[in-house]
């Protein structure tokens, strides 16, 4: 394994540092699982760095599949739930954002998969690359879409109340 | 609080923030180091089988003459061997995954693999109950050299290892719901009850369930 390439990975992961860190906070149960979480994602980030093609597709999509792939066996593992990270929502209260802790809260509740396709969403990806990272139709990604949406207002507004 | 799109949105990015300062307050450079491991591990428990059927082969061989030494040497190599190929099968199973694929591939893969999985530790540890027989009566062999077997031992032994397997079936059966401390006890209870197996199943569901529209 040559230096270069280890260098390339490193910035690559340095750059895109923050879905790592937002993938492991939606899905891991504490600021210890976190970090096992972000270093695991990272691990086989690096493993899976040898077949990765940029001819094929953007470092962010294989990036996003293979992170939330790590995050969702994890999840699954752990078993049981835990509604919010420690940490996150202690930064949440430290800085007053109700509505940021409130959302937190509320995707943490939603089953892995669906987890998934609302934290793209919020990364403002489009229906394609969503439905490219997740493995199902444009189509499959709107209708679910639509439903989760609904779901996270009727919640966040039933939360406030 | 209402919330439209836009502001959830808003609250998301609000949420980068915050994440990347916990991240520069936790990164170090940990993953060099669990790059190594994790593979060797798993490579480590097949050699570590390939040793005890070359010894148990060795061993059943040079007491051929010595019919229960040769059925309880037969009995070790032949699970050695079951444990090899099983090992083996599941290592297949992880090296075909593509963690790069989409995510509903790969967690279907993975719970096919869960599957496997659960199936291997029923189909290894199960035979324990009784597999500790023969395992004293070739051990002992093997380590003072002299022959200590005793047939109405090694039977009554071997139906005190009927009835706990039975028993451990049972007991796993009512633990499975209670919760256990250990994670240990708790894959074991699982695994013996069923569970784990269930689970997998229950996984695919779930994805085949995401994969269809609407």
């Amino acid at each position: 394994m040559s230096a270069d390439h280890h260098a390339r990975f490193e910035g690559l992961l340095a750059s895109h540092a923050g879905i790592v860190g937002k993938i492991a906070g939606i899905y891991a149960r504490g600021p210890d699982d976190r970090r096992d979480l972000q270093q695991e994602i990272a691990t086989q980030l690096w493993r899976a760095f040898d077949r990765y093609d940029e001819r094929l597709g953007k470092f962010s999509t294989w990036m996003y599949r293979i992170a939330l792939n790590v995050a969702i066996s994890h999840l699954r593992r752990a078993r049981t739930f835990e509604p919010l990270a420690d940490d996150v929502a202690a930064a949440a209260a430290t800085a007053r954002d109700d509505r940021a802790d409130a959302l937190y809260a509320c995707i943490q509740a939603f089953e892995p998969l669906d987890r998934a396709l609302v934290l793209l969403y919020l990364e403002d990806r489009s229906y394609g690359e969503i439905a490219e990272v997740l493995g199902i139709s444009e189509a499959n990604v709107a209708t679910k879409l639509t439903r989760l949406r609904n779901r996270l207002r009727t919640q966040l507004t039933g939360a406030s109340s | 609080m209402t919330m439209d799109l836009d502001e959830m949105k808003q609250a998301w990015t609000q949420l980068q923030a915050r994440v990347d300062r916990l991240e520069r307050a936790s990164r170090g450079d940990r993953v060099r180091g669990a790059l190594r491991g994790t593979r060797r591990r798993d490579w480590l428990a097949i050699a570590g089988w390939v040793v005890f059927a070359l010894w148990a082969g060795s061993f059943w061989f040079d007491h051929r003459e010595v019919p229960h030494l040769l059925v309880a040497g037969l009995a070790l190599h032949g699970y050695a061997i079951a444990a090899i190929v099983l090992g083996a099968l599941q290592l297949r199973a992880l090296a075909a995954l593509d963690h790069g694929a989409p995510i509903v591939t790969l967690q279907r893969q993975l719970a096919a693999l869960a599957q496997l999985r659960a199936r291997c530790s029923l189909a290894l540890g199960l035979p324990w109950w009784l597999l500790w027989v023969p395992c004293m009566i070739v051990g002992l062999t093997w380590l003072t050299g002299a022959d200590f077997y005793d047939a109405a031992w090694a039977w009554s032994s071997l139906g005190v290892g009927v009835i706990g397997l039975g028993a451990s079936l049972v007991a796993a059966r009512r633990f499975a719901a209670r919760p256990v401390r250990s994670p240990a006890l708790r894959r074991m209870i699982d695994a013996l009850s069923g569970q784990s197996l269930a689970r997998a199943v229950r996984e695919l569901d779930q994805i085949d369930a995401f994969t269809r529209n609407g």
